[in-house]
């Protein structure tokens, strides 16, 4: 395939696996907590 | 940005993958379908990302040009996996014809590692596909064998589509809805 001449070189590292296969054997992100203390009330 | 041979030093870091597109030839391996480069003989594993190796040929009288082996992608090489835009890689979906596939297919790649960014595409280090797209005449004309071929191609744990439409039209019909 004639992509052209380089420009640019990028070190990528993948936030998660990108392997399906791989991926699947993460564990699971914890669920997102709020945050303790009083509710806001709406303004009027 | 200039055009040249950028230095490692100069990157920057990317978090993620960089996704773009390719061409796949379908070929039989050990009795299923597998994805094969469309200009290389390298098959694409379907348990563990493919990692790019320089294939470029040893000159003849080697003892006359000291190249020494490097690793790939090299900015001063042709090597790397390569990838490029839905409109570049539709130049390459029609098959050659003796080449030795069942089918051409195309799709989505995830790109890590060291990628070069190129004019009008890239070549990485490790790649794996994102996603696979499989032409009305993948495997011929009448489109005989290719829900077979797309049954087989789900080894890869990626989404695997039977498109509507012929190899020609795909860049377009994906561009549109992808």
């Amino acid at each position: 395939m004639e992509i052209g001449k380089p420009k640019r070189i990028y070190r990528v590292e993948p936030l998660r696996d990108p392997l399906p296969s791989k991926r699947e054997r993460e564990p699971a992100a914890p669920p997102a907590v709020a945050p303790a203390g009083p509710k806001p009330v709406p303004a009027r | 940005m200039t055009a040249g041979a950028p230095s490692a030093s100069q990157a920057p870091d990317l978090a993620g993958t960089i996704e773009a597109w390719r061409i796949w030839r379908v070929v039989a391996k050990d009795g299923e379908y597998r994805l094969c480069s469309a200009l290389k003989p390298t098959v694409w594993p379907h348990d563990v990302e493919l990692r790019a190796e320089c294939l470029h040929p040893e000159p003849a009288f080697r003892w006359l040009r000291r190249r020494e082996r490097h690793g790939a992608p090299n900015p001063k090489c042709e090597c790397g996996i390569y990838a490029a835009g839905l409109e570049q890689i539709g130049l390459y979906l029609t098959p050659a014809p003796a080449e030795p596939a069942l089918a051409r297919v195309l799709g989505r790649v995830s790109l890590w590692g060291t990628v070069i960014e190129c004019e009008r595409g890239f070549r990485a280090s490790h790649a794996y596909p994102a996603s696979i797209y499989v032409p009305l005449d993948a495997c011929g004309r009448n489109g005989d064998g290719c829900e077979e071929v797309a049954e087989s191609l789900e080894a890869y744990g990626v989404p695997v589509e039977l498109l509507r439409t012929r190899a020609a039209s795909a860049p377009d019909l994906l561009a549109r809805h992808v």
